[in-house]
């Protein structure tokens, strides 16, 4: 056995089987829970290119499979990123009904992750992005149900995972050329400026970001948000890979500066942005604009320990962008529309669910005592001995945040007269309150947390 | 120009591309989308495999068939355009083309490809992206997408003979049209300006 034939065709499988029996919703989100956790545990445990001893049996646990000339390889550095996706996929799916998503939301769910990890182990890497997209193309029908109808976004969405293929091919043709002979300047600035759109494209930075926000808004806010989850996580991973893959452009001093240009140019506009919107859902967009720009900046401090800092915040990103679109959807229950305006004294009415969706923005901003916290304290303290520019207008973006954040407060809390009262099913405060108690405890305890990661990143070579 | 019979193909994709850009009745849409797709047939299967260049003459189109079986619906005299509207998406697509037919010489430090197939390229590129820039409706964004797809076609091709890759780009361009037409039975202003 293989580990991509466990880790890719085996999840692809079962989302199959799930999406021909999806109309049993508890029965589909208990058996994609169960294998996403499997995978995670195995992923977690079981190191890749060894043997595996049960009793008397031994298999050997191999890591590439070959496909029509193209290699599927996965590798013990691999093991962290497919423990954080199906972790990732276990919490999220362990929450779509309650959350009431789309039933096809697990099944495609599933496939998505399992597609996303063919993309980060396809050989040459370059091939990723066609894997990429045709995730993306897959995410469409979920976005679009049958009781909506298309806005602007979704067909933005469309528009820009559709172009940024072409774009990444084209660049990745180049580099792999390149690799050759780098005198050719001319073939250089291609490829970087064609990457850094297809990149731009893919994470939404701003200028290309109106879809995040427009498809928060027109979409199922649990199934936009797995979605948005899912991209942040493995398109940094790719951008990484990219990165290393090419001697030449991982070298190259001019393109850490510009990286953490544009990651903390995103930061800020994203913040300012973010300051001035009316709408829940679309404030979770621009939230995860900024997630996107503080990674980059990270990239762009080019240390292994920036990268480490960098892996240690996806899973407590994760947890609280999951905790954020549950609690988005319990409220959108009695609160279609999740403007401001809309939820003044929703606290009251919903107060384990509004506590919990303040408790997930807040660790998403960074605020002490929560998920967020220990990383993004470490990232800006390594930013301060870069450029201190940066820092200043970093925080400038998470003011906005924060302004965003007071108003959405004062909002949920409401009038003085509003009586308090409980709503919420009992399921509903118990999967909250988990998901709670994981920001708080990972926020509290983060050597606990890392100690138990560390094995894992330890074996990725660029981290060390 | 290397060779003067490339001519038809170019005269192909200007003709296609200008089409899809201003008329908006499906069916000459369409009928436009198979000419880019033939004219890519004639660039592509100079610098590749036959077999590579039918494959993908034949999936450009079975997805303009997709579109055409599925929104076949769409009234023809829907959404007519001005006539300065036409007008300027044609000036604004024949000054990008002028650039286009310049700066392909340029090009040909980046891709070993003759001067022709990357004109070729960035001229359906180009009016894809103009079809992109002016369209809010699902189909038409669609046929941008396609067009684009086109393009990249033109220049990949010949520099990729992966059959995996190429394949699932051929996947790729199926599940454009078919999610586009879903989006479009969704969208709230089909097929209106």
């Amino acid at each position: 056995m293989s580990a991509p034939i466990l880790f890719v065709l085996f999840p692809l499988a079962v989302a199959v089987v799930l999406f021909l029996v999806q109309e049993r919703r508890a029965l589909v989100a208990r058996v994609a829970v169960g294998v996403s956790l499997f995978l995670a545990l195995v992923a977690f445990l079981q190191p890749i290119g060894s043997l595996i001893s049960i009793g008397p049996l031994s298999i050997s646990f191999q890591e590439s499979i070959t496909f029509l000339g193209r290699a599927l390889t996965l590798q013990n550095s691999d093991r962290f990123i497919l423990t954080v996706v199906f972790l990732s996929a276990a919490l999220w799916f362990g929450g779509a009904n309650i959350a009431q998503t789309p039933k096809m939301f697990i099944p495609v769910g599933l496939a998505i992750a399992s597609i996303m990890i063919a993309a980060l182990a396809v050989e040459p890497f370059l091939y990723a992005a066609v894997l990429l997209e045709l995730a993306a193309i897959l995410t469409i029908p979920l976005l679009l149900t049958r009781s909506q109808s298309a806005g602007a976004g979704i067909l933005r969405f469309f528009i820009f995972q559709a172009i940024a293929l072409p774009v990444i091919l084209l660049a990745g043709w180049i580099l792999g050329g390149s690799q050759a002979s780098v005198s050719n300047v001319t073939q250089l600035l291609a490829a970087s400026v064609l990457l850094g759109l297809g990149f731009s494209f893919w994470l939404a930075v701003i200028p290309f970001h109106p879809w995040v926000p427009l498809v928060m808004k027109e979409s199922h806010p649990y199934s936009a948000g797995f979605l948005l989850c899912m991209q942040s996580v493995v398109f940094i991973v790719i951008i990484i890979d990219y990165l290393n893959g090419f001697i030449w452009l991982r070298d190259n001093a001019a393109l850490y500066p510009i990286l953490r240009t544009i990651g903390t140019f995103v930061v800020a506009t994203g913040g300012i942005l973010a300051a001035f919107q009316q709408d829940v859902r679309r404030l979770f967009g621009y939230i995860v604009i900024m997630v996107n720009g503080f990674a980059l900046t990270i990239i762009g401090l080019n240390t292994g320990a920036a990268l480490s800092v960098l892996y240690y915040k996806f899973l407590p990103q994760v947890v609280a962008l999951a905790i954020f679109a549950l609690s988005l959807s319990i409220i959108m229950k009695e609160y279609p529309d999740t403007s401001f305006q809309n939820l003044k004294g929703a606290l009251k009415k919903k107060p384990f669910t509004s506590g919990a969706m303040m408790i997930a923005i807040l660790s998403l901003a960074g605020l002490p005592v929560f998920a967020s916290f220990p990383t993004r304290m470490e990232a800006f303290e390594m930013l301060a001995d870069v450029s201190r520019l940066a820092l200043i207008w970093e925080f400038v973006g998470l003011g906005g945040l924060f302004f965003a954040i007071a108003r959405l407060m004062a909002t949920l809390i409401g009038e003085k007269e509003t009586e308090w009262q409980i709503t919420e099913k009992p399921s509903e405060i118990i999967l909250l309150g988990f998901g709670t108690a994981a920001i708080l405890i990972m926020g509290l305890f983060p050597q606990a947390v890392s100690s138990i990661l560390t094995r894992l990143l330890e074996i990725i070579p660029y981290l060390s | 120009m290397e060779h003067i019979f490339n001519l038809i193909p170019l005269i192909l994709l200007i003709s296609g591309g200008a089409v899809i850009l201003t008329f908006e009745d499906l069916r000459l849409d369409l009928a436009g989308l198979g000419a880019v797709y033939l004219a890519s047939f004639l660039l592509i299967v100079q610098s590749a495999s036959p077999s590579l260049a039918i494959t993908k003459l034949v999936t450009g189109l079975m997805a303009a068939g997709v579109v055409y079986v599925s929104r076949s619906d769409i009234p023809p005299e829907q959404g007519k355009a001005s006539l300065a509207s036409r007008i300027f998406k044609v000036t604004a697509l024949v000054l990008i083309w002028l650039v286009t037919f310049i700066i392909s010489d340029n090009l040909k430090s980046v891709f070993p490809l003759n001067y022709e197939t990357i004109a070729g390229a960035l001229i359906c590129i180009s009016g894809g992206l103009i079809v992109l820039g002016t369209s809010r409706n699902a189909i038409r964004v669609t046929l941008g997408i396609l067009v684009i797809y086109s393009g990249f076609d033109i220049l990949y091709t010949p520099l990729e003979n992966s059959i995996l890759i190429n394949g699932l780009l051929s996947l790729i361009t199926m599940l454009i049209a078919l999610v586009g037409v879903y989006i479009s039975t969704r969208h709230e202003s089909e097929y209106e300006e």
